[in-house]
Protein backbone atom coordinates (compact mmCIF):
# COMPACT_ATOMS: atom_id res chain seq x y z
CA UNK A 1 0.00 0.00 0.00
CA UNK A 2 1.39 3.49 -0.74
CA UNK A 3 2.03 6.01 1.80
CA UNK A 4 -0.40 9.26 1.14
CA UNK A 5 1.07 11.78 0.72
CA UNK A 6 0.02 15.05 2.77
CA UNK A 7 -1.16 18.55 1.31
CA UNK A 8 2.10 20.12 2.09
CA UNK A 9 4.36 17.31 0.30
CA UNK A 10 2.11 17.67 -2.75
CA UNK A 11 2.47 21.32 -2.66
CA UNK A 12 5.94 21.24 -2.56
CA UNK A 13 6.53 18.11 -5.07
CA UNK A 14 4.54 20.27 -7.44
CA UNK A 15 6.71 23.28 -6.82
CA UNK A 16 9.68 21.22 -7.63
CA UNK A 17 8.13 19.47 -10.73
CA UNK A 18 6.58 22.43 -12.73
CA UNK A 19 8.60 25.42 -11.25
CA UNK A 20 5.21 26.21 -9.94
CA UNK A 21 4.60 29.83 -7.93
CA UNK A 22 2.11 29.80 -5.35
CA UNK A 23 0.99 32.40 -3.59
CA UNK A 24 1.43 33.01 0.04
CA UNK A 25 0.38 36.61 0.99
CA UNK A 26 -0.47 39.97 -0.35
CA UNK A 27 0.37 42.89 1.72
CA UNK A 28 -1.54 46.36 1.16
CA UNK A 29 0.75 48.94 2.69
CA UNK A 30 -0.31 52.63 2.60
CA UNK A 31 1.82 55.20 2.35
CA UNK A 32 1.53 58.76 2.43
CA UNK A 33 3.79 60.90 -0.20
CA UNK A 34 3.87 64.29 1.03
CA UNK A 35 4.35 66.64 -2.50
CA UNK A 36 7.48 69.04 -2.55
CA UNK A 37 4.61 71.85 -3.34
CA UNK A 38 1.06 71.85 -2.73
CA UNK A 39 -0.59 69.77 -5.60
CA UNK A 40 -3.99 72.65 -6.64
CA UNK A 41 -7.03 69.66 -7.83
CA UNK A 42 -10.20 70.98 -9.37
CA UNK A 43 -11.85 70.93 -5.59
CA UNK A 44 -8.57 71.42 -3.15
CA UNK A 45 -5.45 71.83 -2.73
CA UNK A 46 -3.47 68.58 -1.50
CA UNK A 47 -0.26 68.67 0.06
CA UNK A 48 -0.10 65.06 0.14
CA UNK A 49 -1.76 61.98 -1.59
CA UNK A 50 -2.22 58.73 -0.31
CA UNK A 51 -1.06 55.45 -2.23
CA UNK A 52 -1.26 51.63 -1.25
CA UNK A 53 1.90 49.61 -2.52
CA UNK A 54 0.77 46.19 -3.15
CA UNK A 55 3.76 43.52 -2.29
CA UNK A 56 2.81 40.01 -3.50
CA UNK A 57 4.89 36.89 -1.99
CA UNK A 58 5.33 33.73 -3.16
CA UNK A 59 5.80 30.38 -0.93
CA UNK A 60 9.64 30.40 -2.83
CA UNK A 61 10.10 34.04 -1.39
CA UNK A 62 9.91 36.30 -4.64
CA UNK A 63 8.31 39.32 -4.69
CA UNK A 64 6.42 41.34 -6.98
CA UNK A 65 5.07 44.76 -6.64
CA UNK A 66 1.82 46.67 -7.68
CA UNK A 67 0.47 49.73 -6.34
CA UNK A 68 -3.19 50.49 -6.21
CA UNK A 69 -3.96 54.84 -5.92
CA UNK A 70 -7.42 54.85 -4.70
CA UNK A 71 -9.36 58.16 -5.76
CA UNK A 72 -13.07 58.66 -4.64
CA UNK A 73 -13.40 61.19 -7.48
CA UNK A 74 -12.60 58.78 -10.20
CA UNK A 75 -13.07 54.95 -9.40
CA UNK A 76 -15.10 55.38 -6.12
CA UNK A 77 -11.94 53.37 -3.94
CA UNK A 78 -10.36 55.04 -0.97
CA UNK A 79 -7.75 53.83 0.73
CA UNK A 80 -10.04 53.42 4.07
CA UNK A 81 -12.30 51.10 2.70
CA UNK A 82 -9.06 49.09 1.01
CA UNK A 83 -7.42 49.00 4.11
CA UNK A 84 -10.62 48.45 5.97
CA UNK A 85 -9.94 44.63 7.10
CA UNK A 86 -13.65 44.34 7.00
CA UNK A 87 -14.11 44.66 3.25
CA UNK A 88 -14.19 41.89 1.53
CA UNK A 89 -13.01 42.47 -2.17
CA UNK A 90 -9.54 42.42 -1.18
CA UNK A 91 -9.95 39.51 0.52
CA UNK A 92 -11.99 37.85 -2.26
CA UNK A 93 -9.30 38.75 -4.70
CA UNK A 94 -6.59 37.57 -2.91
CA UNK A 95 -8.33 34.38 -2.29
CA UNK A 96 -9.50 33.94 -5.59
CA UNK A 97 -4.74 33.69 -6.66
CA UNK A 98 -5.42 30.12 -4.48
CA UNK A 99 -7.49 28.94 -6.90
CA UNK A 100 -4.11 29.66 -9.41
CA UNK A 101 -2.81 26.38 -10.01
CA UNK A 102 -0.82 26.92 -12.39
CA UNK A 103 0.90 30.28 -12.59
CA UNK A 104 1.86 30.79 -16.40
CA UNK A 105 1.30 33.47 -18.78
CA UNK A 106 -1.99 32.16 -20.36
CA UNK A 107 -3.36 31.09 -16.40
CA UNK A 108 -2.78 34.55 -14.90
CA UNK A 109 -4.74 36.21 -18.18
CA UNK A 110 -6.85 33.65 -17.78
CA UNK A 111 -7.70 34.35 -14.14
CA UNK A 112 -7.52 38.12 -15.17
CA UNK A 113 -10.21 37.55 -17.65
CA UNK A 114 -12.49 36.03 -14.89
CA UNK A 115 -11.95 37.84 -12.11
CA UNK A 116 -12.04 41.12 -13.62
CA UNK A 117 -15.88 41.66 -14.61
CA UNK A 118 -16.78 40.85 -10.86
CA UNK A 119 -14.20 43.93 -9.65
CA UNK A 120 -15.37 46.70 -12.52
CA UNK A 121 -16.38 49.27 -9.38
CA UNK A 122 -12.71 48.23 -7.48
CA UNK A 123 -10.54 48.53 -10.93
CA UNK A 124 -7.33 50.40 -8.65
CA UNK A 125 -7.49 47.60 -6.68
CA UNK A 126 -7.69 45.16 -8.99
CA UNK A 127 -5.23 46.98 -11.17
CA UNK A 128 -2.73 46.66 -8.36
CA UNK A 129 -3.01 43.04 -7.55
CA UNK A 130 -3.15 42.41 -11.39
CA UNK A 131 0.22 44.17 -11.73
CA UNK A 132 2.18 42.44 -8.74
CA UNK A 133 0.93 38.95 -10.43
CA UNK A 134 2.84 40.51 -13.76
CA UNK A 135 5.84 41.30 -11.74
CA UNK A 136 6.18 38.43 -10.29
CA UNK A 137 5.36 36.27 -12.87
CA UNK A 138 7.78 37.93 -15.01
CA UNK A 139 10.62 37.54 -12.27
CA UNK A 140 9.85 33.90 -12.03
CA UNK A 141 8.82 32.56 -15.66
CA UNK A 142 9.31 35.60 -17.98
CA UNK A 143 6.22 37.60 -19.60
CA UNK A 144 6.01 37.44 -23.86
CA UNK A 145 4.88 41.19 -23.45
CA UNK A 146 4.41 41.57 -27.33
CA UNK A 147 1.64 38.84 -26.58
CA UNK A 148 0.66 40.64 -23.08
CA UNK A 149 0.47 43.85 -24.59
CA UNK A 150 1.44 44.77 -28.14
CA UNK A 151 4.80 45.10 -29.82
CA UNK A 152 7.13 47.71 -29.13
CA UNK A 153 6.05 51.10 -31.30
CA UNK A 154 9.27 53.01 -32.30
CA UNK A 155 7.24 55.81 -32.88
CA UNK A 156 8.67 58.78 -30.50
CA UNK A 157 5.21 59.95 -28.59
CA UNK A 158 5.11 64.01 -27.71
CA UNK A 159 5.01 65.83 -24.32
CA UNK A 160 2.02 67.01 -22.83
CA UNK A 161 2.19 69.71 -20.07
CA UNK A 162 -0.19 70.69 -17.69
CA UNK A 163 -0.67 74.23 -16.40
CA UNK A 164 -3.21 74.20 -13.27
CA UNK A 165 -5.31 76.68 -11.62
CA UNK A 166 -3.15 78.19 -9.82
CA UNK A 167 -1.85 79.46 -13.45
CA UNK A 168 -4.15 82.89 -13.09
CA UNK A 169 -4.20 85.25 -16.26
CA UNK A 170 -0.87 86.88 -14.75
CA UNK A 171 0.91 83.23 -14.56
CA UNK A 172 0.23 82.38 -18.16
CA UNK A 173 2.68 83.93 -19.47
CA UNK A 174 5.37 82.18 -17.74
CA UNK A 175 3.81 78.52 -17.75
CA UNK A 176 3.42 79.00 -21.68
CA UNK A 177 6.98 79.73 -21.46
CA UNK A 178 7.74 76.63 -19.21
CA UNK A 179 5.98 74.71 -21.73
CA UNK A 180 7.55 75.77 -24.54
CA UNK A 181 10.89 74.87 -22.60
CA UNK A 182 10.19 71.32 -21.89
CA UNK A 183 9.00 70.96 -25.53
CA UNK A 184 5.24 70.19 -25.38
CA UNK A 185 3.43 69.08 -28.22
CA UNK A 186 0.38 70.02 -26.53
CA UNK A 187 -0.15 71.83 -23.27
CA UNK A 188 -3.34 71.03 -21.45
CA UNK A 189 -5.24 73.80 -19.05
CA UNK A 190 -7.54 72.56 -15.98
CA UNK A 191 -10.99 75.33 -16.47
CA UNK A 192 -13.37 75.69 -13.99
CA UNK A 193 -12.38 79.07 -13.02
CA UNK A 194 -14.74 82.50 -13.77
CA UNK A 195 -12.36 84.06 -16.24
CA UNK A 196 -11.65 80.53 -17.97
CA UNK A 197 -12.31 81.93 -21.62
CA UNK A 198 -10.03 84.63 -21.20
CA UNK A 199 -7.33 82.79 -19.73
CA UNK A 200 -7.66 80.33 -22.83
CA UNK A 201 -7.23 83.30 -24.76
CA UNK A 202 -3.94 84.55 -23.33
CA UNK A 203 -2.59 81.24 -23.18
CA UNK A 204 -3.16 80.48 -27.05
CA UNK A 205 -1.81 83.87 -27.85
CA UNK A 206 1.53 83.18 -25.86
CA UNK A 207 1.71 79.73 -27.14
CA UNK A 208 1.76 80.11 -30.84
CA UNK A 209 0.28 77.89 -32.82
CA UNK A 210 0.60 74.81 -29.79
CA UNK A 211 -2.47 72.66 -29.33
CA UNK A 212 -4.47 73.30 -26.27
CA UNK A 213 -6.31 70.84 -24.34
CA UNK A 214 -8.86 71.72 -21.84
CA UNK A 215 -9.62 69.56 -18.95
CA UNK A 216 -13.41 70.62 -17.26
CA UNK A 217 -13.35 68.13 -14.47
CA UNK A 218 -16.83 68.08 -14.16
CA UNK A 219 -17.47 71.31 -13.39
CA UNK A 220 -19.41 72.67 -16.50
CA UNK A 221 -22.47 72.73 -17.74
CA UNK A 222 -24.41 72.87 -21.04
CA UNK A 223 -25.04 76.69 -21.09
CA UNK A 224 -21.08 77.44 -19.74
CA UNK A 225 -19.31 74.60 -22.54
CA UNK A 226 -21.49 76.21 -25.20
CA UNK A 227 -20.57 79.43 -24.66
CA UNK A 228 -16.83 78.45 -24.18
CA UNK A 229 -16.91 76.74 -27.82
CA UNK A 230 -18.68 79.35 -29.53
CA UNK A 231 -16.10 81.68 -28.15
CA UNK A 232 -13.15 79.50 -28.32
CA UNK A 233 -13.22 76.71 -30.86
CA UNK A 234 -12.87 78.33 -34.37
CA UNK A 235 -10.21 81.52 -32.81
CA UNK A 236 -7.68 79.41 -30.83
CA UNK A 237 -5.78 76.05 -31.03
CA UNK A 238 -8.39 74.13 -28.94
CA UNK A 239 -7.89 70.72 -29.78
CA UNK A 240 -10.24 68.67 -26.93
CA UNK A 241 -12.04 68.87 -23.99
CA UNK A 242 -11.95 66.60 -21.60
CA UNK A 243 -14.70 65.31 -19.22
CA UNK A 244 -16.65 69.10 -19.46
CA UNK A 245 -19.78 67.14 -17.67
CA UNK A 246 -19.38 65.06 -14.23
CA UNK A 247 -19.14 61.65 -14.85
CA UNK A 248 -21.60 60.81 -12.58
CA UNK A 249 -24.11 62.56 -15.02
CA UNK A 250 -24.78 60.75 -18.06
CA UNK A 251 -27.61 62.39 -19.92
CA UNK A 252 -24.85 64.92 -21.57
CA UNK A 253 -24.26 62.31 -24.40
CA UNK A 254 -26.17 63.58 -26.79
CA UNK A 255 -25.19 66.98 -26.11
CA UNK A 256 -21.82 66.42 -26.41
CA UNK A 257 -22.59 64.57 -29.75
CA UNK A 258 -24.35 68.01 -31.21
CA UNK A 259 -21.79 69.78 -30.41
CA UNK A 260 -18.53 67.89 -31.87
CA UNK A 261 -20.90 67.93 -34.95
CA UNK A 262 -21.23 71.62 -34.42
CA UNK A 263 -17.77 72.68 -33.35
CA UNK A 264 -15.84 69.90 -34.22
CA UNK A 265 -13.68 69.98 -31.06
CA UNK A 266 -13.66 66.07 -29.82
CA UNK A 267 -14.88 65.20 -25.98
CA UNK A 268 -12.06 63.43 -23.99
CA UNK A 269 -13.68 60.98 -21.47
CA UNK A 270 -11.72 61.07 -18.03
CA UNK A 271 -13.45 59.70 -15.19
CA UNK A 272 -16.47 58.76 -17.16
CA UNK A 273 -14.07 55.98 -18.80
CA UNK A 274 -12.90 53.63 -15.68
CA UNK A 275 -13.76 50.51 -16.46
CA UNK A 276 -13.95 47.92 -19.48
CA UNK A 277 -17.71 47.95 -19.40
CA UNK A 278 -17.87 51.46 -19.32
CA UNK A 279 -15.58 52.40 -22.25
CA UNK A 280 -18.37 49.95 -24.38
CA UNK A 281 -20.77 51.95 -22.82
CA UNK A 282 -19.64 55.08 -24.33
CA UNK A 283 -18.00 53.64 -27.57
CA UNK A 284 -21.51 52.67 -28.07
CA UNK A 285 -23.24 56.15 -27.12
CA UNK A 286 -20.69 57.72 -28.95
CA UNK A 287 -20.59 60.56 -26.17
CA UNK A 288 -16.66 60.67 -26.35
CA UNK A 289 -14.03 61.07 -29.14
CA UNK A 290 -11.36 60.19 -27.10
CA UNK A 291 -10.64 58.05 -23.94
CA UNK A 292 -7.95 59.59 -21.32
CA UNK A 293 -6.09 56.08 -20.34
CA UNK A 294 -4.31 55.73 -16.70
CA UNK A 295 -3.57 52.07 -15.72
CA UNK A 296 -4.20 52.84 -12.25
CA UNK A 297 -7.63 53.22 -12.84
CA UNK A 298 -8.86 50.63 -15.46
CA UNK A 299 -7.87 47.48 -13.53
CA UNK A 300 -4.43 47.14 -14.42
CA UNK A 301 -2.43 46.36 -17.60
CA UNK A 302 -4.68 43.45 -19.34
CA UNK A 303 -7.80 45.68 -18.85
CA UNK A 304 -6.08 49.26 -20.16
CA UNK A 305 -4.62 46.91 -23.48
CA UNK A 306 -8.73 45.84 -23.92
CA UNK A 307 -10.08 49.05 -23.84
CA UNK A 308 -6.90 50.66 -25.87
CA UNK A 309 -7.88 48.01 -28.63
CA UNK A 310 -11.67 48.74 -28.64
CA UNK A 311 -10.55 52.76 -29.05
CA UNK A 312 -8.45 51.81 -32.12
CA UNK A 313 -11.02 49.67 -33.35
CA UNK A 314 -13.94 52.09 -32.93
CA UNK A 315 -11.71 55.32 -34.94
CA UNK A 316 -11.82 56.77 -30.70
CA UNK A 317 -8.58 58.90 -29.99
CA UNK A 318 -6.40 57.89 -26.96
CA UNK A 319 -4.48 60.13 -24.34
CA UNK A 320 -2.31 59.11 -21.95
CA UNK A 321 0.14 59.19 -19.28
CA UNK A 322 0.38 58.84 -15.06
CA UNK A 323 -1.24 59.79 -12.40
CA UNK A 324 -0.82 62.66 -9.93
CA UNK A 325 1.17 61.05 -6.64
CA UNK A 326 1.60 57.58 -8.60
CA UNK A 327 4.81 55.87 -7.33
CA UNK A 328 7.62 54.85 -9.59
CA UNK A 329 5.46 51.15 -9.72
CA UNK A 330 2.76 53.05 -11.75
CA UNK A 331 4.97 55.13 -14.04
CA UNK A 332 7.11 52.67 -15.48
CA UNK A 333 3.77 50.40 -15.96
CA UNK A 334 2.29 53.14 -17.68
CA UNK A 335 5.68 53.79 -19.58
CA UNK A 336 5.66 50.28 -20.51
CA UNK A 337 1.74 50.40 -21.81
CA UNK A 338 2.68 53.75 -23.82
CA UNK A 339 5.74 52.14 -25.50
CA UNK A 340 4.09 49.38 -26.68
CA UNK A 341 0.72 51.19 -28.13
CA UNK A 342 -0.23 52.71 -31.02
CA UNK A 343 -3.01 55.55 -30.97
CA UNK A 344 -1.33 57.80 -28.57
CA UNK A 345 -0.10 61.26 -29.80
CA UNK A 346 1.68 62.12 -26.66
CA UNK A 347 2.74 61.33 -22.91
CA UNK A 348 0.86 63.57 -20.19
CA UNK A 349 2.62 64.07 -16.92
CA UNK A 350 5.16 60.93 -17.59
CA UNK A 351 7.95 62.30 -15.32
CA UNK A 352 5.64 64.66 -13.72
CA UNK A 353 5.75 62.75 -10.53
CA UNK A 354 9.26 63.39 -10.03
CA UNK A 355 8.84 66.81 -9.57
CA UNK A 356 6.34 66.62 -7.10
CA UNK A 357 6.78 63.94 -4.69
CA UNK A 358 9.48 64.77 -2.44
CA UNK A 359 10.41 61.12 -2.27
CA UNK A 360 9.56 58.45 -4.34
CA UNK A 361 9.39 55.16 -2.29
CA UNK A 362 10.70 52.90 -4.47
CA UNK A 363 13.76 52.08 -6.22
CA UNK A 364 13.96 50.65 -9.08
CA UNK A 365 16.20 46.81 -9.11
CA UNK A 366 18.60 45.98 -11.96
CA UNK A 367 16.92 44.03 -15.18
CA UNK A 368 17.05 43.91 -18.60
CA UNK A 369 13.39 42.60 -19.02
CA UNK A 370 10.83 45.31 -19.96
CA UNK A 371 9.04 45.64 -16.93
CA UNK A 372 11.06 46.03 -14.07
CA UNK A 373 10.96 45.21 -10.48
CA UNK A 374 11.04 46.98 -6.95
CA UNK A 375 12.36 47.91 -3.89
CA UNK A 376 10.38 50.15 -0.75
CA UNK A 377 13.14 52.00 0.35
CA UNK A 378 14.19 52.04 3.73
CA UNK A 379 13.46 55.34 4.41
CA UNK A 380 10.01 55.16 3.20
CA UNK A 381 9.02 52.54 5.45
CA UNK A 382 10.56 54.90 7.97
CA UNK A 383 8.83 57.66 7.51
CA UNK A 384 6.04 57.13 4.82
CA UNK A 385 3.79 53.93 5.67
CA UNK A 386 0.42 55.16 7.83
CA UNK A 387 -0.95 51.33 8.29
CA UNK A 388 -0.97 48.17 6.21
CA UNK A 389 -3.19 44.88 5.84
CA UNK A 390 -2.02 41.90 4.92
CA UNK A 391 -3.86 39.15 3.77
CA UNK A 392 -2.73 35.62 3.09
CA UNK A 393 -4.05 33.06 0.62
CA UNK A 394 -6.14 29.89 2.21
CA UNK A 395 -5.49 26.59 0.28
CA UNK B 1 30.03 93.81 -17.39
CA UNK B 2 29.38 91.88 -20.64
CA UNK B 3 25.87 91.01 -21.33
CA UNK B 4 27.35 87.37 -21.35
CA UNK B 5 28.98 87.80 -17.72
CA UNK B 6 25.49 89.13 -16.34
CA UNK B 7 23.52 86.31 -17.43
CA UNK B 8 26.51 84.13 -16.17
CA UNK B 9 25.73 86.18 -12.63
CA UNK B 10 22.90 85.37 -12.76
CA UNK B 11 22.39 81.57 -13.30
CA UNK B 12 25.58 81.30 -10.65
CA UNK B 13 22.41 83.56 -8.32
CA UNK B 14 19.95 81.14 -9.51
CA UNK B 15 21.59 77.98 -9.19
CA UNK B 16 24.35 78.64 -6.63
CA UNK B 17 25.32 75.28 -6.21
CA UNK B 18 26.11 74.19 -9.93
CA UNK B 19 30.29 74.17 -10.63
CA UNK B 20 31.83 76.76 -13.08
CA UNK B 21 30.33 75.69 -16.54
CA UNK B 22 31.83 76.43 -20.14
CA UNK B 23 29.99 78.96 -22.29
CA UNK B 24 29.22 76.43 -25.14
CA UNK B 25 27.57 73.81 -22.76
CA UNK B 26 23.86 72.92 -22.89
CA UNK B 27 22.45 74.25 -20.63
CA UNK B 28 19.98 71.60 -20.05
CA UNK B 29 21.10 68.82 -21.25
CA UNK B 30 24.23 68.79 -19.05
CA UNK B 31 21.60 69.64 -16.14
CA UNK B 32 23.30 73.30 -15.01
CA UNK B 33 19.51 74.47 -15.19
CA UNK B 34 16.04 72.83 -15.58
CA UNK B 35 13.21 74.17 -17.25
CA UNK B 36 11.90 76.70 -14.13
CA UNK B 37 15.15 78.09 -13.79
CA UNK B 38 15.14 78.45 -17.77
CA UNK B 39 11.83 80.21 -17.88
CA UNK B 40 13.03 82.51 -14.70
CA UNK B 41 16.11 83.43 -16.87
CA UNK B 42 14.22 84.28 -19.92
CA UNK B 43 11.75 86.46 -17.66
CA UNK B 44 14.91 88.02 -16.06
CA UNK B 45 16.59 88.99 -19.09
CA UNK B 46 13.19 90.61 -20.66
CA UNK B 47 13.15 92.82 -17.06
CA UNK B 48 16.63 93.38 -17.65
CA UNK B 49 17.13 93.95 -21.62
CA UNK B 50 14.11 95.34 -21.96
CA UNK B 51 12.27 93.35 -25.04
CA UNK B 52 9.95 90.56 -25.15
CA UNK B 53 10.73 86.97 -26.05
CA UNK B 54 8.30 85.43 -28.30
CA UNK B 55 7.49 82.26 -27.47
CA UNK B 56 8.40 81.08 -30.65
CA UNK B 57 11.97 81.86 -29.89
CA UNK B 58 12.44 79.69 -26.83
CA UNK B 59 14.23 76.91 -29.46
CA UNK B 60 17.40 75.36 -28.71
CA UNK B 61 19.30 77.64 -31.31
CA UNK B 62 18.12 80.84 -29.12
CA UNK B 63 18.41 79.04 -25.18
CA UNK B 64 20.64 75.95 -25.65
CA UNK B 65 24.10 77.85 -24.27
CA UNK B 66 25.27 81.02 -22.61
CA UNK B 67 26.52 82.01 -26.18
CA UNK B 68 23.36 81.68 -27.77
CA UNK B 69 21.65 83.16 -24.89
CA UNK B 70 23.76 86.18 -25.20
CA UNK B 71 23.61 86.50 -29.00
CA UNK B 72 19.91 86.29 -28.69
CA UNK B 73 19.54 89.30 -26.31
CA UNK B 74 22.22 91.13 -27.85
CA UNK B 75 19.97 91.18 -30.69
CA UNK B 76 16.67 91.16 -29.46
CA UNK B 77 17.73 94.25 -27.07
CA UNK B 78 19.51 96.16 -29.96
CA UNK B 79 16.11 96.12 -31.64
CA UNK B 80 13.56 96.85 -28.91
Amino acid sequence: MRDRISITQWRGLKVSLFSLMIIQSVEFIRLQLPFKNGFEHARAVRKAGDTILVKLTTEAGECGWGEILPRAYVTGETVDAILDEASSEPTALVQSLSDLQIVNQTELEKWIDQQLPMYQHHTALFGGIEMAMWDVLNQVHGVDWDRAIGPVNERPLGRCVTIGFDATSEKLRARAIDAKLKQASVVKLKIGLDDDIERIKLLDKHLGKLPIRLDGNGLYDADRIRQLLKECARSTALQSIEQPFSHADNSYVDLQQSLFSEFNIPFAADESVCSIESARLWQESGGFQIYNLRIGKHGGLRATRVIRDLANDNAIGLVGGSMVGETGILSQASELLLSRSKGFDYIEGLGQNRQFLSLDPVELVEGDTPLKTFNLKPQATAELMHGSRTITCSY
Amino acid sequence: MSKQTEIYNFIKTLKPNVPDFEADQNLLEDEILDSVAMMELVLWSEEQYGFIVDTDDLTPENFATLTAITEYVEKMASSA
